[in-house]
């Protein structure tokens, strides 16, 4: 479909399109009103990104998507249910969260909701603990526009990690949408950690929204590393008195795509602490935007926001925005923000070369270890390493075009 | 004051006692009975903008350009960012008016209520104390302006635009309006049509001035416009350091300051222009202030606003030449109703260029302080840096700060250092300072000066003092 997307979504065409692969009514409701507001809403924001003619609307019931290792399994006590065919009895308690905070407010979110074609339901039960990750992996098809909203729902003095990984199918074109909705209870912690490598064939509009509950934490650990054109939104409520927001993100940008990337933690909470940590590393004529946003509305009394930005700009023609952005509406507070963007370290190059290793290697081990604040913090060494991987092969092909450009 | 404060006392009363006191009440806010020699009323139209020009015997060319400037005008809307300017009727304001026929190099010579105001606001004594020249301008024109002698024999050039233009048409033509152009933004497009006074500088090659030069700005009559337009140009290796001061009368009704400022640092040149704004609290301040640094030329803001209703500022630097440097120092505080976007862009576009911004901001008493600012590396800046800095106090629960600095950069060698920090009063501090015996209150304000003492140091001694004396008497009454 063209780019700047339908002028309008047609309630009924949608219904009669992907009613179908509802098992509950309920939610071709839910899609119609989507489809519904869909004219009227505005385009999200992505301040310094120009998304709006990239190719980010694409129909189709077809799920979109394959599980490389099977259906995804939840540990003992967990519940992972496909969202499309969950029967209303399953779906009923979902619904006081399903889609609240991701309501049809923005264009993109509104066409994502009439679209849905795959999904999951997570629940996480009241006193679960377990150290055993929940591993979603997920490939993105080839030319099959996928729509994909996963509900992650915890309750109460809980622990559980969560691993939400995509990859991409070369191929086709494809311009796909991820939401994801997640909702920490009281006393609750959340390890989260999502490693998006969506193919260069992939354009993509990605939201995850969290809300924390009193004394909840949330550690959330992003790796973004896809080779197509994408916007994400990571968004955090802290809306419980005492609750703690630490999002981890890095990034990675090559060839000439561009990542646009929101980073947002609200307090609304007393007492409520968020820390924003983003690595981002340019490369060839690519373009890496961070937006971070730390937003403390009135009333979050002894609220504390910090957040760090960092970009390593390792081409001439590479393209780097660092906005920390700080919106603070109450006076008891600490907030602070930092930005840097700049070359590799010289002194920390000399010192790897003096040691006799060449001039590529010293560069990747420089750039491993400026990522590696970030990597440490992915909770399975197993994807771990496979984000390691993806980033040097990166690196190597980054370096060998900059080579033949020398 | 006593001798107190060299003594070692045991309580500190005395040396409390020589804090001066606080005023409770705006300065400025008096206002003078003047019936202008010549007012083209309320309102804007095409044919105002032809009557002014007219008034002015200015030459075809600026007609035409202020013609095209209000067609521009008409069709821009207000900027997508920052304040509400919804309340601001411009329908109902006054776009130009004069007060005096003529423009006096004598204050003896000025009309008496005018020279009373510029007096009860120091201006005269200012310039016999420490001003190697000194303008006022009232309303829309500039009613005095006057140089001594030993700086009108080195060649620089001070006088109001409008003189400029009839008097130094070619080096006019040559820089009026080729870095702020009237299609920037609204205020910029309402300015180049109706501009009227303002500061015009020229400093020769090689001329160096370290005392400064000042300009006064005075609004007097209710719902005015002024709408000054200052061009500086400074030649190869020359200096200047210019200072502008504003106020206004309190009225229950807006006033608007619509000024566009164009600074030309050619290479090896060095400027200074320091502004304190302390606008009544019914002006909107919305301005247009940029500045070009070719090679290793300097360019330096520094900005303190107190006053006004609402402002909108952002001086920028281009930094067109290699070694071009450029900094932005400045404060900003918003009280009650009042809403301050204040910021800095720096704009690098050659190579191994410098920029520094330092902010420090204050809101009280449920004023809005906000820092919106730019600092981008094109293409060309291959070895450049910028250093960013915003410090933000937040007095009480009642006010609110943004800060919303973009870094944009397009070449990848160059580094960039950004830095934040926004909080209450630090309370341990506060603990330290009463725990002394000193007041909440007067605590309050030494931590305040302390975190201002970054700005007020750059100023020239009487402006320091003058702008301790405004922050007290903006700190009265947040504590308690």
């Amino acid at each position: 479909m063209a780019a700047f997307g339908p002028k309008q979504l047609d309630p009924a065409a949608i219904a009669a399109a992907y009613g179908p692969l509802d098992a509950d009514p309920w939610l071709t409701t839910q899609r119609q009103a989507a489809a519904a507001a869909y004219a009227d809403a505005p385009w999200p924001e992505f301040a310094k990104v120009t998304f709006h003619p990239w190719k980010l609307f694409g129909d189709g019931t077809a799920a979109g998507v394959t599980y490389p290792e099977g259906a995804p399994a939840a540990p003992a006590g967990v519940t992972i249910q496909p969202l499309l065919t969950a029967p209303a009895a399953v779906l009923a308690p979902f619904k006081p969260y399903l889609f609240h905070q991701t309501a049809p407010t923005d264009r993109l979110t509104a066409y994502h909701l009439a679209h849905l074609n795959s999904g999951f339901l997570i629940r996480v039960p009241d006193h679960f603990h377990s150290d055993q990750p929940l591993v979603l992996n997920t490939q993105l098809l080839a030319g099959v526009n996928a729509h994909r909203h996963l509900l992650l729902l915890v309750g109460r003095d809980a622990q559980i990690t969560v691993v939400d990984h995509f990859t991409g199918e070369a191929g086709a074109d494809s311009a796909d949408s991820i939401v994801t909705e997640i909702v920490v209870g009281e006393d609750s912690r959340v390890d989260f950690a999502n490693v998006d490598a969506f193919g260069a064939n992939i354009t993509a509009f990605v939201r995850r929204q969290a809300q924390v509950a009193a004394n909840g934490i949330l550690n959330w650990t992003a790796g973004v590393l896809n080779d197509g054109n994408i916007i994400a939104d990571t968004s955090t409520n802290l809306v419980g008195t005492g609750s703690t927001a630490d999002v981890k993100v890095v990034a990675l940008a090559t060839g000439k795509q561009v990542q646009g990337l929101n980073t947002r933690v609200t307090n609304i909470g007393r007492q409520t602490t968020a820390n924003i940590l983003q690595h981002g590393v340019i490369l060839e004529n690519a373009t890496l935007v961070f937006n971070g946003i730390g937003h403390i509305v009135k009333g979050a009394r002894g609220a504390d926001a910090q957040q760090e930005n960092r970009v390593l700009m390792l081409s001439r023609t590479a393209h780097g925005d660092a906005n920390p952005i700080l919106l603070i509406d109450e006076n008891d507070v600490k907030a602070g923000h930092a930005a840097s963007v700049g070359r590799v370290d010289a002194s920390q190059m000399y010192y790897l070369m003096s040691r006799g290793l060449t001039k590529e290697l010293a560069q990747r081990l420089v750039i491993r270890g400026f990522l590696g604040a970030v990597l440490t913090a992915i909770p399975l060494p197993a994807i771990q390493q496979q984000l390691i991987d993806t980033i040097e092969r990166k690196l190597i092909h980054g370096q060998r075009i900059a080579h033949q450009q020398s | 004051m006593t001798d107190a404060k060299t003594k070692n006392t045991k309580n500190n009363e005395d040396l409390l006692s020589t804090v001066p006191t606080l005023d409770d009440d705006y300065d400025y806010g008096f206002s003078d009975d003047v019936t202008p020699v010549f007012s083209t009323g309320r309102g804007l139209t095409e044919d105002i903008v032809r009557i002014i020009s007219k008034e002015k015997h200015e030459p075809q060319w600026m007609l035409d350009f202020r013609l095209k400037a209000y067609k521009i005008y008409r069709r821009m809307p207000d900027p997508d960012f920052g304040p509400d300017l919804s309340a601001l009727d411009l329908d109902d304001m006054l776009y130009y008016q004069k007060a005096t026929d003529k423009k006096y190099r004598n204050w003896d010579d000025v009309p008496e209520t005018i020279k009373e105001t510029f007096q009860k606001l120091g201006v005269p004594e200012a310039e016999r104390r420490y001003l190697a020249g000194s303008a006022a301008q009232y309303e829309s024109e500039m009613v005095y302006h006057n140089m001594k002698d030993e700086f009108e024999k080195l060649g620089i050039i001070f006088m109001d635009t409008d003189s400029a233009l009839q008097q130094y048409p070619e080096i006019f033509k040559k820089y009026f309006a080729t870095l702020v152009k009237p299609t920037d933004n609204k205020f910029a497009a309402l300015n180049s049509a109706v501009w009227s006074g303002g500061t015009f500088i020229y400093v020769p090659a090689g001329v160096k001035t370290d005392i400064p030069i000042q300009s006064y700005f005075r609004i007097n009559a209710e719902n005015s416009g002024q709408f000054e337009r200052t061009l500086i140009i400074v030649e190869p290796g020359a200096s200047v350091n210019y200072v502008e001061g504003c106020t206004a009368p309190n009225y229950s009704s807006d006033s608007l300051h619509a000024a566009v400022v164009e600074v030309f640092v050619n290479d090896d040149a060095y400027c200074r222009y320091t502004t304190i704004q302390n606008w009544s609290k019914n002006v909107y301040s919305l301005e247009t202030k940029r500045a070009q640094a070719m090679k290793n030329a300097t360019m330096e803001w520094v900005d303190g606003n107190l006053g006004s209703k609402t402002t909108m500022k952002y001086p920028s630097v281009y930094l067109d030449g290699e070694g071009a440097r450029g900094t932005m120092l400045s404060i900003a505080v918003a009280g009650a109703g009042v809403d301050q976007d204040n910021g800095a862009r720096m704009i690098h576009h050659a190579k191994n260029t410098s920029s520094s911004i330092v902010s420090k901001s204050i809101a009280k008493d449920g004023g809005a302080v906000d820092y919106r600012g730019t600092v981008r590396f094109d293409r060309d800046s291959d070895g450049s840096f910028a250093h960013v800095e915003c410090d933000t106090i937040i007095m009480d629960e009642k006010s609110r700060s943004n800060t919303i600095p973009y870094n944009t950069i397009l070449n990848g060698n160059v580094s960039m250092e950004h830095e934040a920090k926004v909080s209450k009063i630090s309370e341990a501090q506060l603990y330290y300072l009463m725990s002394r015996g000193i007041p909440e209150n007067k605590a309050t304000e030494m931590i305040i000066m302390g975190f201002v003492e970054p700005f007020t140091k750059e100023l020239p001694m009487e402006y320091a003092v003058e702008l301790n004396r405004l922050i007290s008497y903006e700190m009265v009454g947040s504590v308690g």
